[in-house]
């Protein structure tokens, strides 16, 4: 509404967002368990003075520095690039509450970046004692890193005191904080896992082999021992709305919930009778195959967590398109159009009306032909049944915002999208569709 | 008309301008000299490389120092660009998102840019087994491609000041498929920071190439200082000619303020140009004497700082009236920034300590080294 919005043909702004986001999630959330497990299995090569894990080790740790700092650093700066130009209304809020807790959390990237060029170039540099050191330094970095976005993710799902206080901590520390760091914390170890079952898959000594895919197997399942008690408590504290869209309330949601938990349940068991119960015939393409699903079970969860959230971008802060509940019966009273910065109209007897409140106030989820398309969904509806829709959007679709603009501005916004389908104009003060394009 | 720009956030800003402001200056510094080390650095060793092709002495060398370092570069490059991008957004968040937006396409690129580019540093630095005769097409490439991501952040940091502009390109183009090519300070800024990056990298080449100075390298060592002083000496008279073009390529009451209307920042402004002229003075008398070396390197830091607060002053001229920010609520919540300066100290401790120990912590002994299955230490 204050911002141009940026039209992503197909795609969707949204969608860019989540595209990036999901790929980070799946690199940084290994940046942290990973560290763990550069820690604890080094520490394990020196305690047994055991050449082979070194050796095996030493390589983990390049891929790991190569994934973790090309891919997981930039699409992390990624994000915010995305975020900015997707959805600045909610950037702004979130900068402007918890710009400091990003510059504490950038002091430990700043380490991390740091203790992982040192540990890299440091093998063959550094004492033992050194290098260890500094591989816990990465991993306490890393994990403080999560510790604060954390609080900053969880707090648009559940704000809690903070809506009342905009205190700092009040939002950070959020009813869903807790559960959702051990959610995460339980995702980082298994898919650490699933990273070091690739790495371990390639050592080409059979036996070396065999031992490491069983140790890597451990991270794996001890990730997922961690998970479905995080995730129980993870639901107790969501906004009984968010519960609702997650069980039943859009069904698209639940279908993505119960592939998340299908996929998660596939992994474990096949992790245990392959990588576990027979690790001496794990192959790497079998462990090319975990990390594909894996990522498919990232991606699905991660979009449920964020489709849960609907339809705000911060809970009873912001609606997803920008609007604050607050503001509603204020636009509905003295219209959308004349708040609106970027459009081309100021009026809503102009012909592009309601195509200008269909890209700012419905565009920031809905494409017309691509993802989330919005032709499909009103087909063979007339203009007044699209209107009485949007007029009791919120009431109908829990996961909708409410319409926000006046009886007008409805009606030519309803006229627009009835125009899709070829429908006769209802409204004679309306122009026809086809001239308004 | 007056220029459609985003209402202040209704949030208060949670810490006084004063503070964002300096903090966005010392961090974008920070940000510009890695970022020239990596830019110019880029550059100088496809263009070595090229050079060791047609089997010139000890290109093909200096091509290979460089690229050793450049994907810990391109990490402190990237590290140090996060803060000033959420201090920018804090300050001027009305003005650069909008900017963003307007040219999203090649802005969001930008990732996906640089990703391919540092992928490309650590190719680079790979054993030469592994990366055989690609090397030079990769340096190449990789330069190019961190020259292209600076060419779209000169892109958006001019549109972000142009706000009278901002709603009919909205109006024209909403995909976000274009750049600011209109700008006239676009070109002569662009040059003005690209020759910048090949002078400092000059300096880093000198800095590097002093590492061979003892010992059976010292042909190779002295070899690379001289190199890296003509890089520095040359890129730095160039920049004066840029400069100018620069300078004239401001609008008037800018140029007026630069060049002695505004005492201040005419002071900034000349003391700059004065710092770098002493920094190349120094290195052309003695590139070899570390004292001078680092005499000339605190000049040059200097020098920058000194652009970056013109650069500043600049960028607010455009946008200050229009930003609000003398208006802006605040309200700090003191604990919270207690706990960031607490960490900052305490990153800046732990990174020290780990840098100390790499540097002093030569060699391991050789039966560690075979246990961990390394090779002979390469430093």
């Amino acid at each position: 509404m204050e911002y141009p919005f940026w039209e992503v043909p197909l795609l969707g702004g949204g969608m860019v967002i989540a595209l990036i986001s999901i790929a980070h999630v799946f690199v940084s959330h290994f940046a942290v368990g990973g560290g763990l497990f550069l820690a604890l299995t080094e520490r394990k090569a020196q305690r047994e003075g055991n050449r082979e894990l070194y050796a095996y080790m030493k390589g983990h740790a390049r891929f790991f520095v190569l994934l973790t700092l090309v891919f997981g650093a930039v699409s992390g700066v990624g994000i915010w690039f995305a975020i900015a130009l997707a959805h600045p209304q909610g950037t702004s809020l979130l900068i402007h509450n918890f710009v400091w807790g990003w510059a504490i959390e950038w002091c430990f990237f700043a380490i991390e970046i740091a203790a992982a060029l040192v540990y890299y170039y440091g093998w063959e540099r550094l004492s033992p004692k050194t290098h260890l050191t500094v591989g816990w330094i990465y991993f306490a970095a890393a994990y403080m890193s999560l510790v604060v976005i954390n609080g900053i993710l969880s707090f648009m799902l559940t704000p809690g005191k903070w809506l009342q206080s905009g205190n700092f901590w009040d939002g950070v520390v959020n009813p869903s904080y807790l559960p959702s760091l051990l959610l995460r914390t339980g995702v980082a170890l298994s898919l650490t896992g699933l990273y070091a079952l690739l790495t371990a898959s390639m050592i080409r000594h059979d036996g070396a082999r065999g031992r490491q895919v069983q140790y890597a197997s451990k991270w794996t399942l001890a990730g997922f021992a961690i998970m479905p008690p995080a995730g129980l408590w993870f639901l107790l504290t969501v906004p009984p709305g968010a519960r609702s869209i997650a069980f039943g309330g859009a069904p698209a949601v639940t279908i993505f919930l119960a592939l998340s938990l299908a996929i998660s349940l596939f992994i474990l068991v096949f992790t245990w009778l392959t990588a576990y119960r027979r690790p001496a015939r794990f192959t790497p393409a079998l462990a090319a195959l975990f990390l594909v699903v894996g990522f498919a079970v990232t991606a699905t969860s991660e979009w449920v967590r964020e489709a849960m959230r609907k339809p705000y971008i911060v809970y009873g802060t912001m609606y997803s398109n920008g609007v604050r509940p607050g503001d509603v019966a204020a636009i509905s009273k003295e219209g959308y159009l004349p708040r609106l910065r970027w459009a081309e109209v100021e009026d809503v007897k102009q012909p592009r009306a309601g195509e200008e409140i269909f890209r700012f106030q419905c565009g920031s989820c809905h494409t017309i032909d691509g993802y989330n398309a919005i032709r499909p969904l009103i087909q063979g509806w007339r203009e007044s049944f699209i209107s009485a829709q949007v007029h009791h959007l919120d009431e109908l679709k829990g996961f909708m915002p409410p319409f926000a603009g006046t009886d007008e501005e409805r009606q030519a916004l309803a006229h627009y999208l009835a125009g899709f389908w070829g429908y006769p104009a209802e409204s004679a003060a309306m122009q026809k569709p086809e001239a308004s394009r | 008309m007056n220029p459609v720009i985003p209402p202040l956030d209704p949030a208060p800003l949670p810490a006084p301008v004063w503070l964002f402001y300096l903090l966005l200056v010392v961090t974008f510094l920070l940000h510009v000299l890695a970022m020239n080390l990596l830019l110019g650095g880029g550059l100088i060793a496809a263009i070595a490389g090229s050079r060791g092709r047609a089997n010139v002495p000890h290109q093909r060398r200096l091509a290979e120092e460089i690229a050793r370092a450049l994907p810990t570069v391109m990490a402190a490059t990237i590290t140090l660009g996060v803060a000033p991008l959420l201090f920018i957004q804090v300050l001027y968040g009305r003005f650069f998102y909008v900017s963003s937006i307007l040219l999203a396409v090649p802005w969001i690129c930008v990732i996906g840019l640089l990703m391919v580019a540092y992928a490309g540093h650590y190719f680079m630095a790979s054993s030469p087994t592994v990366r055989r005769e690609r090397f030079l097409w990769v340096a190449w490439g990789a330069a190019l491609l961190v020259a292209a991501v600076g060419f779209v952040y000169v892109n958006n940091l001019t549109l972000m000041q142009a706000p009278a502009r901002f709603r009919a390109m909205y109006i024209a183009e909403r995909s976000g498929l274009r750049l600011n090519l209109a700008e006239p300070t676009l070109i002569p800024r662009y040059l003005h920071m690209l020759v910048g990056a090949l002078a400092v990298s000059g300096l880093g080449t000198i800095v590097l190439g002093r590492r061979f100075l003892a010992g059976e390298d010292r042909p190779f060592g002295l070899w690379m200082v001289r190199m890296g002083r003509n890089w520095f000496t040359s890129a730095t008279l160039v920049q004066i000619l840029v400069g100018i073009w620069f300078l004239f390529s401001q609008p008037s009451d800018i140029r007026n303020a630069l060049l002695g209307g505004d005492p201040i920042r005419a002071a900034l402004l000349f003391g700059g140009i004065f710092l770098a002229l002493a920094a190349v003075f120094l290195i052309t008398v003695r590139p070899d004497s570390l004292k001078v070396v680092i005499g000339a390197a605190g000049s040059l830091v200097l020098a920058v700082a000194s652009m970056i607060l013109v650069r500043q002053w600049i960028q607010d001229h455009w946008v200050r009236g229009l930003s609000g920010l003398d208006r802006a609520a605040v309200h700090v919540q003191w604990d919270v920034l207690a706990l960031f300066v607490l960490c900052f100290a305490g990153a800046i401790g732990t990174i020290a300590w780990m840098v100390r120990r790499y540097v002093l912590e030569g060699k391991v002994p050789e039966e560690l080294a075979a246990m961990r299955g390394g090779s002979a230490p390469r430093r």
